[in-house]
């Protein structure tokens, strides 16, 4: 069976300045996640940029101490949903069932009615499952006996996958990876923030008590801004240059480079990540930052694979010679 | 000369590839088409065979008939036959029109025979001789405009056969042609305008015997009736002084002073050169154009003579003319007794010259006609003997009525006036004693008749007398007068009280003639060209508007002579230009239009359009680079500012405020103001950089760890800026 908990909300106390406030959260998050600010960063980015963040790793590692500590510091609705191999689609959507006092269908929301849903090992799952998810992310409403309902406006998924490379998993294929904007490892930590970890007790908890700093208008506030963010001519040169590389012969182990719908993803996420360093235009370095992250899973099916192949695709495009 | 490379057979070298062939049938075709029309038909048709055939052999390659008609030994053959048959058919052979027919012969042959590059890189350059042979004949504007497409042809052939693949494309090779062309063009004109000019041609051609229109020195009854009917120009005139009336527009030509009852000829024949000339000019011996008695000076009128070449001696000038042709081109001319005006060479050149004139019909002469310098030249009076009678005796008669010489002269005017006769272009032919059939009963007749008729019944009443031929009248064409062979015309010259009057009688039988033109004066059923006709048909109006433009091009580029040329520098201020001056200019102006051809097919556009955020970051770049700091091909301008805020510490400010202009410059849209402001500030601070020498001693070698400047620094910097 799959368990569903709930996360509290709770209403933002003082949001301060817009970009103050993305700071504190960003500061927020990093002590919580000790030594992964470049991961809270993409992870908080994705999330301006409208995406979805897929964490690929090991057990253990923090991917959900991150989905809640995302939930509270944001003050979005945050669920989690772990995925196993009997999971059916209805476990995630919802179910209508039938009341025997009213003697009508009453309609269940699944745990996916929420901000913030945390897909836990999501590649454990089989594909049915795995779909009505991913029908949910593309579309941000879900049918259920013929009924379409709404999703919150901030719907957010993070789903962690196990590395394909262990028992019992069910990849999911590249097509559905497209679905998610960014994808990311969270890795080891380094020794000395591992043991400062050890030292300080459950993540989760911390997590759990971090105290909300934005609000869902604040988000909203943020998405406009960066869609406002400038991005110059000769940095979309630069971008088409790139998008050119992975669809060259022998580039990518799939056969397949990167989408026009990559491309317009890499730009909405560079603008977010330009928003994140306080800047109102996009330069080089910003793409560079995001380009592995989405990428990545898209060319190969794996972040790991992904990330050493988009690197030497940065290095080996000339960038203002 | 080609006979050499004739006999070279079987072709060495790299052989032609088939696609080149056409290329080379064409460039020989264009080549000798502007000769086609000039040469003898079989000439033509031989030449023509011979390309002909050596396309067949290319198409056929396995025909051995062919191969053997077109190899080396049979071609030597065929041009062997060629000299004997121009010779036969000219009677000569060392001379412009067989030399350039045999030329014309060998470049067909050498196509025939082609087989390897090296043969069709000679067979261009015998082409391009063949076409420049043309200029020969010929230096008109039509004649440039012919040669165009051989032109364009040998440069095609040239590409073609230098290309290593074979290419179909017709536009390829005559593109890049005509680019090159246009690119030479600037340098060609330049040349033409500055390099030094030889006062004459630079070879003088053995003189063939052309059969050209024009006045002759003989005159039979019928000659310049013939003549009118050719609508060619004889010359053009530019008037510097107003243009004079018509009735002053006789322009004097040969004088006809021999007699013999049926033909007119010049005094001595023999020996035109030897005649003698006048001492001195009328121009400042005014005692040739003046009557003794009166004072007043005539009207003097300047212009300037375009002859179109007619191989005879004789320059034309207004009746009198005053002085020497002036020409640039240093022509010898002078004035012989009889006042025609005489050039030291035929004129077998269009020849342009300054000229003055007195408009006055009569000159005076200190010397009795007949006699120059004691010895008798010539019979200027006096009748010829048993021939044209009836003539004769009505002179006998006139002489009684009319004791004086003038009123005589009037009453024979008188006489063609009043009497029945008829100006015609068809008289009625002549038979033994043509002045008395034309007298007394045909009275139909051209000009010449009148004026032959005058001067022999003035030479029988005793009156010295003569036949001036030449042309009379002439039409403005804009600001040019255009005389035709059409206007030729001929009249008398009397000796009375010690001067030469004209007397025109044709002027008393039509005097239309002399006011209004030929064409006025003759019906229109007479067979005169259409161009003397006066009518505003678009063809005559196209036709003169045509003239002009050739008139033009005489004027300013066949024209364009030594004379003109020191013009030209003395107007730039350098009267005397050393050949190492008129080098070096062509060489600097060739080589600055080189420089800017090259420029603008390589970074002239990119470097002027490239805006001044581009340029400042390649001055950064460069800083960097000669400080020791390579940028990486693929790292951002933000992670190179860190790299160097590291290595050089010291300058981490400097490097901050470089790097984020830059940044937002290059990558946002700042508004022109807050543009501007930046670009000025940024080169400010890259002014103010120390040297990279310095740079590089200062660089920070130790750890890196060391570098104050992070991320967060530069970014706060942008939203300090933006």
């Amino acid at each position: 069976m799959n368990t569903t908990s709930d996360i509290a909300i709770h209403p933002a106390s003082h949001p301060a300045s817009d970009g103050h406030a993305l700071d504190q959260v960003v500061d927020a998050l990093g002590a919580i996640l000790i030594g992964k600010e470049h991961q809270v960063r993409l992870a908080v980015a994705t999330l301006i940029a409208e995406g979805h963040l897929l964490i690929e790793d090991v057990p253990g590692v923090g991917k959900t101490t991150l989905a809640h500590a995302l939930g509270h510091v944001l003050a979005l609705p945050a669920r989690r949903v772990q995925f196993t191999s009997d999971l059916l689609p209805g476990d995630i959507t919802g179910l209508s069932m039938f009341n025997t006092d009213t003697r009508e269908f009453d309609f269940k929301p699944g745990p996916v009615f929420t901000s913030v849903l945390l897909a836990d090992e999501i590649n454990r799952a089989p594909p049915r499952a795995q779909s009505a998810l991913l029908e949910a992310m593309e579309e941000k409403q879900v049918t259920v006996d013929g009924t379409t309902y709404t999703l919150p406006e901030h719907f957010f998924v993070i789903a962690t996958q196990n590395p394909t490379d262990q028992l019992g998993a069910y990849p999911l294929p590249e097509s559905q990876l497209d679905r998610f904007l960014t994808g990311i490892t969270l890795g080891y930590l380094a020794p000395e923030e591992e043991k400062a970890l050890l030292a300080g007790g459950s993540r989760l908890s911390v997590a759990q008590q971090a105290n909300p700093l934005s609000n869902p208008e604040q988000i909203s506030r943020w998405r406009a801004q960066a869609s406002k963010i400038t991005v110059a001519d000769r940095l979309l040169d630069y971008v088409l240059a790139l998008l050119n590389e992975t669809r060259k012969q022998g580039v990518a182990p799939g056969g397949h480079g990167l989408s026009p719908r990559a491309g317009l993803k890499l730009i909405a996420i560079a603008r977010a990540w330009a928003l994140l360093n306080h800047r109102t235009m996009v330069i080089p370095e910003d793409i560079q930052a995001v380009f592995g992250p989405v990428a990545g899973h898209r060319l190969t099916g794996s972040v790991k694979a992904g990330k050493t192949l988009c690197q030497s695709i940065i290095e080996r495009i000339p960038l203002d010679q | 000369m080609a006979l050499i490379s004739l006999s070279v057979s079987p072709a060495k070298g790299e052989s032609l590839s088939v696609a080149t062939v056409p290329w080379l049938a064409a460039l020989v075709m264009l080549a000798q088409m502007p000769h086609y029309l000039y040469l003898p038909w079989w000439v033509s048709l031989a030449g023509a065979t011979l390309v002909v055939l050596g396309v067949a052999r290319w198409r056929h390659p396995d025909m051995r008939w062919l191969t053997l008609l077109t190899n080396g030994w049979s071609l030597t053959l065929a041009a062997a036959i060629a000299v004997v048959l121009i010779k036969a058919h000219y009677g000569y052979f060392i001379g412009r029109d067989p030399c350039v027919a045999f030329l014309f012969l060998l470049v067909s042959c050498k196509f025939a025979e082609s087989r390897s590059i090296k043969d069709a890189t000679l067979l261009i350059c015998l082409s391009a001789f063949l076409l420049s042979t043309r200029y020969f004949y010929s230096q008109s504007l039509i004649s440039g405009i012919v040669t165009v497409p051989a032109v364009l042809a040998i440069g095609g052939a040239f590409y073609v056969i230098r290309q290593k693949k074979p290419t179909s494309s017709l536009t390829e090779p005559l593109a890049i042609t005509g680019k090159l062309l246009l690119q030479g063009l600037p340098i060609a004109a330049l040349l033409f305008v500055i390099f030094p000019r030889l006062p004459g041609p630079l070879w003088s051609l053995p003189h063939d015997s052309a059969a050209t229109t024009g006045l002759s020195d003989s005159m039979t009854l019928g000659s310049i009736s013939e003549l009118s009917q050719s609508g060619a120009v004889a010359f053009r005139v530019d008037f510097d002084t107003p243009v004079p009336n018509a009735q002053s527009l006789y322009w004097r030509g040969p004088v006809l002073s021999q007699f013999d009852g049926r033909t007119w000829s010049q005094n001595n024949l023999q020996s035109l050169s030897s005649q003698q000339s006048l001492n001195f000019l009328p121009k400042s011996d005014k005692r040739y154009l003046l009557n003794p008695d009166a004072s007043a000076t005539p009207p003097v009128t300047q212009y300037t003579v375009t002859l179109e070449p007619h191989q005879r001696h004789w320059l034309f000038a207004l009746d009198v003319p005053a002085s020497l042709p002036v020409n640039d081109a240093g022509t010898q001319a002078r004035l012989s007794h009889d006042f025609q005006l005489l050039s030291a060479t035929p004129v077998s050149d269009t020849l342009r010259y300054q000229q003055t004139s007195f408009l006055q019909d009569r000159y005076y002469d200190t010397q009795p006609p007949g006699r120059v310098d004691g010895q008798v030249s010539g019979q200027v009076s006096g009748p010829v003997s048993g021939k044209n009678q009836r003539t004769h005796q009505f002179a006998r008669q006139l002489r009684q009525q009319y004791p004086d010489d003038t009123d005589l002269a009037n009453a024979m005017l008188r006489w063609f006036a009043e009497e029945p006769y008829f100006y015609t272009l068809r008289p009625t032919l002549a038979g033994d004693n043509p002045v008395d059939e034309f007298l007394f009963d045909s009275l139909r007749g051209f000009c010449e008749h009148y004026a032959a008729a005058f001067t022999v019944v003035m030479r029988a009443a005793g009156i010295p007398a003569r036949i001036v031929t030449g042309y009379q009248g002439g039409e403005m064409n804009g600001e040019y007068m255009i005389v035709r062979q059409s206007d030729a015309h001929a009249w008398a010259e009397v000796w009375i009280d010690n001067a030469w009057r004209r007397y025109d009688p044709t002027a008393a039988v039509a005097p239309s003639r002399v006011e209004a033109g030929i064409g006025a004066a003759l019906p229109s059923d007479e067979p005169l060209p259409t161009l003397a006709r006066f009518d505003t048909s678009w063809l005559r109006a196209a036709h003169l508007r045509w003239d002009s433009v050739n008139y033009q091009w005489q004027q300013w580029v066949v024209d364009f002579n030594t004379g003109k040329q020191q013009n030209l520098w003395r107007k730039l201020g350098f009267p005397n230009p050393s050949p190492l001056h008129v080098a070096l200019v062509v060489i600097g102006a060739a080589a600055l239009w080189s420089l800017l051809l090259l420029r603008g097919q390589w970074s002239w556009r990119p470097l002027r359009r490239r805006p001044p955020e581009d340029r400042l970051w390649e001055r950064w770049l460069r800083h960097l680079q000669l400080s020791g700091l390579e940028k990486l091909s693929h790292e951002g301008p933000q992670d190179l500012g860190q790299r160097a805020a590291k290595a050089w510490p010291v300058h981490q400010n400097s490097i901050l405020s470089i790097t984020s202009a830059l940044v937002t410059l290059r990558y946002s849209s700042p508004i022109p103001v807050a543009r501007n402001r930046l670009v000025t500030t940024l080169k400010r601070d890259l002014n103010s950089l120390p040297s990279p020498k310095e740079w590089r001693q200062s660089t920070n070698h130790r750890d890196n760890n060391k570098a104050t400047l992070t991320l967060s620094d530069l970014n706060g910097h942008y939203t300090d800026r933006v």
